[in-house]
């Protein structure tokens, strides 16, 4: 329990300013960013919720600098790697070096990789070899990295922001199943609307520089995820979390036809985690002090797409892990009880 | 606020949300009671051929008003008794006042104990719409649309009718007795009141001559059939077949073997006439002895001389020797008449099966010797000669069956034909390689093309070598053009 939440008016006062800051957030990044609300709000939610977001999306469409502008609009210390095939763990956790003493001499010194950051952008996260992925693992889940026999927390927050394009496949490694679960969002990122584009090529074709304001620390970014991990959920929303993510799995009890069929691996439990999560920050943004149901359903897609994995068959048959995430929701009813 | 406010409003949604789930389910049940329909139709039929004489009115109450009204009255009921989920009657409620999960979860956490200051602060939250969701009305949900098909209640309809024609078709049975009752009302009536004639014939007309009387008959039969045979008692050798019986009824013995009952070529004789002679045939050792035993026998006794006696023997107890008859008549197809009688042999036997078994050869004709299952040792080393295979400590088991599929049985595998003929082996040597005489192919034994050659491609030749191809051309012909000339000066 959060100690500084001592009632309901201090509860309703921390509601009231994690929304008012998830709003000026959002109002900053949206000055370079174009369109893209549900990436944007997505990412926030993320951020905020505690987890780390893979976008997906073809080069291009502004996953880059969503983020580098995030980083800018929350004032945190941010990272940029651009994974390559023979980039190896220690160019993102860092090395150690032979230093030079002041007074002469010479020591062994770690230097720390573009890991150490609040905000990584982890860009084209698939074209590192699969070594250089499982680095970011310890970082991600456990918020450490461990080099020779040094183990170095991170500082909070820590939010990793991968970017994966889905076309150019050649040359690229996949990320397992073990890291993708890692990973409390996938966003896709789709191409913008006709309007948009005017809008694009005007901001972006002209001498004017846009300038991010920072609006938020790091400490206050902190002070909103314990805010949001004091939103309480009903127990029918949590069974509803529950039997969502249970119906992702083939053969459960709640499993549609579509998920039994084509389904080899569904979610974990921290699917359920991020169900819980992101809808506590969808039922502070609208404005109430516990989850509903239709939080947990409007979060279900970003949350569970890319913790099911679909077999051959299923895409043989041109199977989506969003078609099944949406026959998941239409087979799960709220419960009643 | 306190949980009663919310128990007031879920009682207040309860009644509603009942009805609306009664009125769902009997809109729902329309889709199933097609099937309703046919299973009535179905009842129909089987009552009609059961012998229960419906009109179309009543066929119609219980096809159309029973099974349907049945399942969609059970199913209204079942939706109107189910019971309502507490979270239902306050979803509903909610989606009246757009609380949206407010008074749910104020709910839960009123019931949970509000313990975190954001629990206390969603219950808060939620005693806003508690008042209105108090008075707010429920708003209907959308009924599920009927899903009605004429096809099964067509269906239905084509099955009552099929009923109600089925039975005025003339059955074998009902055939040959209107012949027999011939002049009667039977013959002139209409077709559809043949059964009833036949059931008023019954009452009326002595059992050999009426179609119902014939059933009659025939489950009498029995009755007659030994009332005569005691009545022929005391022949001697009756009282001989009665000394081998255990129960000391000699008739009831005939009904042993079914086998022997059932076939045979008594289709060539009138059904009245058999009844004369059954008792008959249950004295068929009778009739071996002289004929002057049983003279008003006499002719049938002719007439099913070897195989009928054989076929429907059993029913008089025969006591030939199955092997020594020739079975000729278990090839034949057993007419409906037979079929008849033997089930009706049936019904008989049940009772007396237990007690009628004396004095009646069983059908040895293909028993085979049982199973030995002796568990006996063998002598020795040697197996025990009466060993089959199939049980006891005998030689190994034949693999037979279930177990001969299972792998990881042991099942010796023979496989027969001609020993091979071994590795092949293959020896290398080192040799020298040597010139071979090969005939080379001349290019004027080829032949002209006798067919055209097609499109070919051109090959580019760049525009310097075409000149100095021509300007070799041109030389070379040039040089013969020359030497030919000075030849031809030469020989000038």
């Amino acid at each position: 329990m959060n100690p500084s939440l001592q009632d309901a008016g201090a509860a309703r006062e921390a509601a009231a300013q994690f929304k008012a800051m998830f709003q000026k957030i959002r109002g900053q990044v949206t000055r370079a960013m174009v369109g893209q609300d549900n990436v944007v709000d997505g990412v926030l939610t993320a951020l905020l919720a505690g987890g780390h977001v893979l976008l997906e999306g073809v080069p291009g469409l502004g996953k880059t600098m969503l983020v580098r502008s995030l980083g800018s609009a929350v004032d945190l210390k941010f990272s940029r790697i651009q994974f390559t095939p023979d980039m190896m763990p220690a160019d993102i956790q860092g090395t150690s070096v032979l230093l030079d003493k002041e007074g002469g001499g010479h020591e062994v010194g770690f230097q720390q990789g573009p890991v150490f950051a609040n905000l990584v952008l982890a860009d084209e996260i698939n074209r590192a070899t699969p070594k250089t992925q499982s680095a970011l693992l310890e970082a991600m889940q456990e918020r450490q990295v461990t080099v020779g026999n040094r183990t170095l927390q991170l500082e909070e927050p820590y939010c990793v922001m991968a970017t994966q394009n889905p076309v150019e496949q050649e040359g690229t490694y996949p990320l397992p199943e073990a890291q993708l679960d890692r990973f409390l969002f996938k966003l896709i990122v789709a191409y913008p609307a006709e309007a948009e584009y005017h809008e694009i090529l005007d901001r972006t074709t002209t001498d004017d520089d846009i300038e991010i304001e920072a609006v938020s620390t790091g400490e206050e970014i902190r002070a909103l995820r314990h805010v949001v991990r004091a939103v309480p959920v009903p127990s029918h929303v949590q069974s509803l979390a529950v039997r969502l993510v249970m119906a992702t799995q083939p053969g459960s009890e709640y499993a549609p036809a579509l998920a039994n069929d084509n389904v080899v691996l569904g979610s974990s439990p921290r699917g359920a985690q991020g169900l819980l999560l992101g809808g506590k920050v969808q039922a502070l943004l609208d404005g109430r002090f516990s989850v509903n149901a239709d939080d947990i359903r409007k979060i279900a897609h970003a949350v569970l797409r890319h913790r099911v994995m679909i077999g051959y068959a299923g895409q043989a048959d041109g199977v989506t892990p969003d078609q099944v995430v949406d026959a998941v929701l239409a087979a799960v009813p709220t419960p009643a009880e | 606020m306190n949980r009663g406010s919310i128990d007031a409003i879920v009682q207040r949604a309860t009644p509603p949300l009942r009805k609306e789930r009664a009125r769902r389910a009997w809109r729902r049940s329309l889709a199933g009671s097609g099937t309703a329909f046919i299973l009535g139709a179905g009842l129909f039929l089987l009552l009609r051929q059961s012998g229960f004489a419906l009109g179309l009115f009543p066929a119609a109450i219980l096809v159309i008003g029973g099974p349907a009204l049945l399942w969609v009255g059970g199913c209204w009921l079942a939706g109107l008794l189910a019971p309502v989920a507490r979270g239902e009657a306050l979803e509903r409620v909610e989606a009246a006042v757009h609380a949206r999960g407010r008074l749910r979860a104020a709910d839960d956490f009123l019931a949970r104990g509000p313990s975190t200051a954001f629990m206390q602060a969603a219950v808060e939250d939620a005693e806003r719409f508690v008042e209105t969701a108090q008075r707010a009305p429920l708003p209907r949900a959308a009924d599920a649309p009927v899903v009605w098909s004429w096809r099964e209640p067509a269906l239905a309809a084509a099955l009552v009718l099929l009923g109600w024609l089925l039975p005025s078709v003339p059955s074998p049975f009902e055939r040959a007795p209107r012949e027999v009752v011939a002049g009667t009302d039977a013959e002139v009536s209409p077709r559809r009141s043949v059964s009833e004639e036949a059931r008023r014939a019954e009452r009326r007309a002595p059992p050999e001559t009426t179609p119902a009387g014939k059933r009659d008959a025939r489950r009498d039969k029995s009755r007659t059939a030994s009332s005569d045979r005691y009545a022929t008692d005391d022949t001697e050798a009756t009282r001989g077949t009665r000394a081998r019986s255990r129960a000391g009824q000699p008739g009831e013995g005939g009904s042993a073997s079914k086998a022997a009952g059932a076939p045979g070529s008594p289709s060539e004789q009138d059904p009245a006439v058999k009844k004369v002679e059954k008792p008959k045939s249950t004295k068929a050792p009778v009739r071996r002895d002289p004929p002057k035993e049983a003279p008003p026998s006499k002719p049938s006794d002719s007439k099913q001389k070897s195989g009928m006696t054989a076929g429907r023997g059993s029913k008089g107890g025969s006591t030939r020797n199955p092997t020594t008859s020739n079975w000729s008549s278990k090839d034949k197809v057993p007419d409906d008449d037979q079929k008849d009688l033997e089930s009706d042999d049936d019904v008989e036997d049940e009772d007396s099966d237990s007690e009628a078994r004396g004095g009646v050869q069983p059908n040895l004709r293909d028993r085979k010797p049982p199973v030995n299952r002796d568990l006996a040792i063998g002598f020795g080393n040697r197996p025990s000669p009466q060993a089959n295979g199939r049980g006891g400590p005998s030689q190994r088991k034949k693999s037979r069956g279930t177990a001969s599929l299972v792998l990881g049985v042991p099942i010796p595998d023979h496989v027969r034909g001609n020993p091979s003929p071994g590795r092949t082996k293959v020896t290398q040597e080192r040799v020298e390689p040597r010139a071979e005489e090969s005939e080379p192919a001349s290019a004027a034994a080829r032949g002209r093309r006798n067919a055209p050659i097609g499109s070919v491609a051109t090959p580019d030749t760049s525009p310097w070598l075409q000149r100095i191809l021509k300007e070799y051309f041109l030389a070379l012909r040039a040089d013969a053009d020359a030497s030919a000339a000075a030849s031809s000066k030469d020989s000038e």
